[in-house]
């Protein structure tokens, strides 16, 4: 009985932890400047960019360094559909998106995935390089380094305008509220906490009856949609897109976005993500010396703090409660 | 009926042969046991039968299927299960997840992505049983590696049993046992139905005859004697290769 009653109570506490962060990403957007909310926009992108990562990286123990590549996938999908083919409608351009994600996803997972551990890493870092390499020299098509401009906020037909950034931010909020709720009903599944297993003891699983290797390659497609998922609803946000959507700097980035916050937890990525991106956007204004500050930052976790932010934290609770028991 | 068929198996690792022609048939709900000395190939053959590795030539049956091409998790599926000689369990995962993901691993949910796992009531049943019946379940909540070893060697098997296996393989099960833990190992596996058949490998000649309705000798990669404790016992040859060295 004991047991049960801590379970509702911590429901009831996690509940209400998420009553409060929702209400406060919903009303947030009326007290702050145009700007700022655009930086809060970018933070929920990020965070379903990092949360993408983190499928792969914190559950399945798979280090990917070519996220950006999906990121950019979606990204440049919706930008050459609006500004080649004049396609405006939203959720066709977000479908194409997300399917170019996809099968992308496919081909690189089949090749990744031969490999494991540090040639996974330079797997996925040299295929996303690929990506990146073509954006970059296909001028004629992709705009090369010039990028693309000229893509509208998205038109949903409703009575209000997305291109005033409060409509956009609750759009992205939307996505953002969806994209929380299927990974976390995802890695709470039996396929979820399949993947758990195969990070732990990849041998063992197999000997077990799963094979391993469709569950890490099913792991790896979903992360590169929610990745192209992120992508597509950053470009919309900045009317404009170029090879840095998939350069090796962003994938860096969101892996360590992931590590600062926890990965072996679920908002971890959400958190990291925000430290990250308000250093990014916040302090990067007052100094350019902004990636000295999350160098330092990174030293300080990977040496105080290796369950990130949230694990921190969490384990300081753990700590408070065998005392007080 | 046969459980578990080898046809001419060999195997050869850099031009040596680890098993050469072996072939032998155990019947479903028999006792079987693989003894001979070290590097006799015991090891090799087991690998074969759990599908780790492939026969350089041979074939192998699962209940009269040939399995020979089949990946070890696809043979878990006609109703083969192993434990390991080494532990090969997931310490860091408490001791009733442990036990559901080796539950889940049959099931046909298995692949299911967003339902939560604590959702399917019978998983959760099950693994309560099997820890339950195993004297496990008050330990449940603990990580599995704070488990003392003789205790995470009964998780072996109790992760091998989760899939309900019609044929049971056990790599020197008792390896690193005190006596009496041992013992209560063994009484754990004289519990098992005679529906299920085993297989298993062992040092421990006690162990063997205790366990065994039939014993297999392996020396040099070829069988050279198979049968019962007393006609192993009396052979000439096993007493040469295997037992004489021992005693």
């Amino acid at each position: 009985m004991v047991s049960k009653l801590s379970g509702t109570q911590r429901l009831a506490y996690t509940l209400l932890l998420v009553a409060l962060g929702a209400g406060v990403f919903v009303i947030l957007p009326h007290f702050l400047s145009s700007y700022y909310v655009l930086v809060f926009a970018e933070i929920l992108i990020f965070s379903i960019f990092a949360l993408s990562v983190n499928l792969l990286m914190g559950y399945t123990g798979l280090v990917s360094l070519g996220q950006a590549a999906f990121f950019g996938a979606g990204g440049y999908t919706v930008a050459l559909l609006v500004t080649h083919a004049g396609i405006e409608n939203f959720w066709l351009c977000l479908l194409a998106a997300l399917a170019v994600s996809a099968l992308l996803g496919l081909i690189f997972g089949l090749l990744a995935l031969r490999t494991t551990g540090m040639y996974f890493i330079m797997l996925t870092l040299a295929l996303a390089q690929m990506v990146w390499a073509i954006v970059w020299r296909w001028r004629s098509f992709t705009g090369g380094d010039d990028g693309l401009p000229g893509i509208p906020r998205p038109d949903l037909g409703l009575p209000w305008s997305l291109a005033d950034n409060v409509s956009f931010y609750y759009l992205v909020l939307a996505f953002f509220v969806i994209a929380v709720f299927l990974l976390y009903r995802i890695i709470r599944s039996p396929f979820g906490r399949t993947l758990v297993g195969i990070r732990e003891n990849e041998s063992r699983l197999q000997a077990l009856g799963y094979n391993t290797w469709r569950y890490k390659y099913v792991c790896f497609v979903i992360a590169a949609v929610f990745g192209g998922l992120a992508g597509t609803l950053k470009v919309y946000q900045d009317g404009f897109i170029s090879p840095a959507y998939c350069s090796m700097s962003l994938s860096a980035l969101v892996v360590l976005a992931a590590m600062i916050g926890g990965t072996r937890y679920f908002a971890g990525p959400i958190i990291g993500a925000a430290v990250v991106w308000v250093i990014r956007s916040i302090v990067s204004s007052y100094t350019e010396y902004w990636t000295l500050i999350l160098g330092v930052l990174m030293v300080v976790v990977v040496m105080f703090a290796r369950q990130g932010i949230v694990g921190y934290f969490a384990q300081l609770r753990e700590k408070r409660g065998i005392v007080k028991g | 009926m046969e459980s578990l068929r080898a046809e001419g198996v060999s195997k050869r690792f850099d031009g040596l042969y680890a098993l050469q022609d072996v072939s032998l048939t155990v019947a479903t709900g028999e006792r079987r046991a693989i003894i001979g000395p070290n590097g006799a190939g015991k090891t090799t053959l087991f690998n074969l039968f759990a599908g780790e590795t492939k026969p350089s030539a041979g074939r192998v049956y699962l209940f009269g299927r040939d399995v020979t091409a089949l990946p070890a998790h696809q043979r878990v599926h006609l109703g083969l299960a192993r434990t390991f000689q080494v532990l090969n369990l997931i310490p860091s995962l408490s001791v009733l997840d442990n036990v559901l993901l080796a539950v889940q691993a049959v099931k046909p949910f298995r692949n299911g992505l967003l339902r939560s796992q604590s959702s399917y009531a019978g998983l959760f049943e099950e693994a309560e049983g099997l820890l339950s019946q195993w004297g496990l379940w008050k330990r449940r909540g603990d990580p599995l590696g704070d488990l003392s070893y003789g205790q995470q060697r009964r998780m072996e098997l109790i992760m091998a049993l989760a899939s309900k296996p019609r044929i049971l393989l056990l790599d020197e099960p008792t390896s690193g046992l005190s006596e009496g833990a041992a013992a209560s190992f063994l009484d754990m596996v004289r519990g098992l139905g005679r529906d299920t058949t085993a297989v298993i490998v062992e040092h421990d000649m006690d162990v063997v005859f205790e366990l065994a309705d039939r014993i297999t000798v392996l020396h040099q990669g070829k069988v050279i004697a198979e049968g019962t404790e007393t006609e192993i016992r009396g052979n000439t040859r096993v007493r040469e290769v295997y037992l004489g060295e021992e005693e």
